[in-house]
């Protein structure tokens, strides 16, 4: 099973940016950093300086990299079937492995991007960027990957061949960005609010994973660690239910 | 037999032993848990209020809130179980009951112990009402009441120790300034008193007065002298004996005026009138300002001592805790859905992985 999603990987990697080769491993890495990079320019340039706890850098580093990393994971798995449907009439290579070859990758890809960042940046800052708690922050980037697989395996197979609704999920995305506390810090906005936003278990994990990378961050009351574990249990199980049910419909080429 | 044991683990039915376990334990082993709540708000008594209008929008916290965040990290601190110790033993409440919180810890170290009353207090701040609540539980209605009485106690006697504390601060500072105040007050007294034996005179300002008006009217004596002997002169010889008296009474008039006038100003010696009249109107100006220094920090120091005796805040319950009648834990119907449902989530994800590894291995 494993020589396969390995394979997967190199694949996706050559069919992404394979053109030049040297170039095209950088570019893997650099692609989604260039995305954050921009909004770090622009954001930091409008309001650095407005938190004591963080630096503001730092604090959209540790939200963009995870949140990105999530979205591209749900999307990418959602999209799976549909870009490798010519490797399933190779009887070996099932749905699943681009599933797991895909989180995998984006997984790697912003884990080095994220490492990157936020040691050049704490470089620049002159900031200690070494995680407050490392064990518990490495878990937890990890299970961002395993929600966002759950999830994005959930769509895959709830809504193939739907590209509608696939549609509305990408905007769906666009508004969980918003509500996941990525581009403000959570603890300024009223508590009705937040309230109701934690409802978003991805702004639990994400919240999470700052304070437990951040001395000094904050911590929210309400948010906690049975919901989104439960969340992720239950897509967890979902999604694997109804890809082993639905797994002949999906392998066909 | 190995085969069956396997075979029991990998089906469903250790989900429905493991949720009897926990029935079991829920239902019959469990200590009931009973939750006592206090709602509390803090009041300021003074009347002046500092907090404008504007501090709302700049996102400032009012000095209510910032008592009540005080008053939640002291609830939560070991300071708070401490006094709890040593008012109503609390470790003893807590002592060889059945919860498997407790199994982990230890209540004789201190960090499990802290660890475990806070898990047993539960302090919710609202942000709309600014009231904070404090839900205590234990193991029984009693304690759970009595727990929650003694930390409403302490909270009333934190919140007061801190304006307490500062307004004591002040009132010390007062008291300093004015027996810095006194000491120079009097320093300034003495030195006035010295001057005035040194020199033998009360104030050479008023001695100056007197010696001029003297100067004046040996001056006026003089002159009206001087008159009298142009007459005698037009009608007597210069050699007469009234002439002579005359001229002798003016010479000793004149010799008494350079006197006079020597003792109010002098060329050259420092203790004449007009030099002294300098010295001590200096004098007397710094008397005056220790003076009105000495009655400023005594008016200070009397306000300070008034806020300081005064109860400066209070804390105001606004639901008093209760004798609860129905234990909160364990929700039994609840708690083992609660377990069920996890363990067979659980159960299906590993199910459905094992499937569809197998389903690929070749």
């Amino acid at each position: 099973m494993w020589h396969i999603i390995n394979a997967l990987i190199l694949r996706e990697l050559k069919t992404r940016f394979g053109k030049n080769e040297t170039l095209g491993y950088i570019w893997v890495i650099f692609e989604p950093m260039m995305h954050i990079l921009f909004m770090l320019i622009i954001f930091t340039m409008i309001r650095d300086k407005v938190l004591p706890q963080v630096p503001f850098s730092l604090f959209l580093i540790s939200g963009m990299v995870p949140f990105f990393m999530f979205r591209n994971i749900v999307n990418f798995i959602m999209n799976g079937i549909d870009a490798n449907r010519s490797l399933f009439t190779y009887k070996p290579v099932r749905p699943i492995h681009v599933f797991l070859a895909r989180a995998l990758l984006e997984g790697i890809i912003y884990f080095i991007a994220f490492c990157i960042l936020i040691i050049i940046t704490g470089y620049f800052l002159d900031y200690n960027v070494k995680p407050n708690n490392l064990i518990y922050s490495l878990l937890i980037f990890i299970w961002t990957v395993i929600f966002a697989f759950s999830l994005g395996l959930l769509f895959a197979v709830l809504f193939h061949g739907k590209d509608i609704i696939k549609n509305v999920i990408n905007y769906l995305l666009a508004i969980m960005y918003f509500s996941s506390a990525i581009i403000f810090p959570l603890w300024i906005i009223p508590n009705q609010l937040i309230d109701f936003l934690a409802y978003n278990p991805i702004l639990h994990i994400i919240e999470l994973f700052k304070e437990n990378y951040f001395e000094t961050y904050p911590v929210v009351a309400q948010i906690n660690i049975e919901y989104p574990l439960l969340c992720t249990l239950v897509l967890l199980f979902f999604s694997l239910g109804i890809y082993y049910k639905r797994r002949v419909e999906l392998g066909t080429a | 037999m190995k085969k069956r044991i396997i075979k029991f683990i990998t089906s469903f039915k250790i989900i429905l032993l493991l949720s009897l376990i926990s029935l079991i334990y829920f239902a019959f082993l469990a200590s009931p848990r009973y939750e006592s709540t206090a709602i509390l708000g803090v009041k300021s008594t003074s009347t002046s209020t500092d907090t404008s209008s504007l501090i709302p929008i700049i996102g400032l916290t009012s000095s209510s809130k910032e008592d009540l965040m005080y008053l939640k990290e002291y609830i939560n601190s070991y300071d708070m179980l401490t006094i709890l110790q040593k008012d109503i033993d609390i470790k003893s409440m807590y002592e060889g009951k059945i919860d498997y919180e407790l199994l982990l810890k230890d209540l004789d170290i201190k960090e499990d112990f802290l660890k475990y009353y806070q898990s047993r207090i539960k302090i919710v701040y609202d942000d709309l009402t600014g009231l904070l609540s404090v839900s205590v539980s234990a193991f029984n209605p009693e304690d759970a009441k009595k727990i929650a009485d003694t930390i409403l106690k302490e909270s009333e006697n934190f919140i007061n120790e801190i304006s307490h504390k500062i307004a004591r601060e002040q009132m010390n500072f007062a008291k300093e300034e004015l027996e810095k105040a006194n000491l120079e007050l009097s320093n300034i007294q003495k030195e006035i008193n010295e001057f005035q034996n040194s020199n033998s005179m009360l104030d050479p300002i008023t001695q100056a007065k007197t010696q001029s008006a003297i100067k004046t009217q040996i001056e006026e004596k003089i002159i009206a002298k001087e008159v009298e002997l142009a007459t005698l002169n037009s009608y007597l010889n210069a050699n007469t004996p009234q002439v002579k008296a005359l001229k002798s009474e003016i010479n000793a008039l004149k010799s008494q005026l350079k006197k006079e006038s020597d003792k109010l100003t002098s060329k050259d010696k420092n203790d004449k009138l007009n030099y002294l009249a300098i010295d001590f109107s200096n004098l007397s100006f710094k008397l005056k300002f220790a003076e009105d220094a000495y009655k400023l920090a005594l008016a200070s120091y009397e306000k300070s001592r008034l806020e300081a005796n005064k109860k400066l805040k209070q804390v105001i319950i606004i639901s008093s805790p209760i004798l609860s009648e129905i234990a909160v834990y364990p929700n039994v119907i609840y708690d083992v859905f609660s377990v069920f449902f996890i363990l067979t989530l659980i159960f299906g994800i590993i199910k459905f992985t094992y499937s569809i590894v197998e389903e690929h291995r070749y």
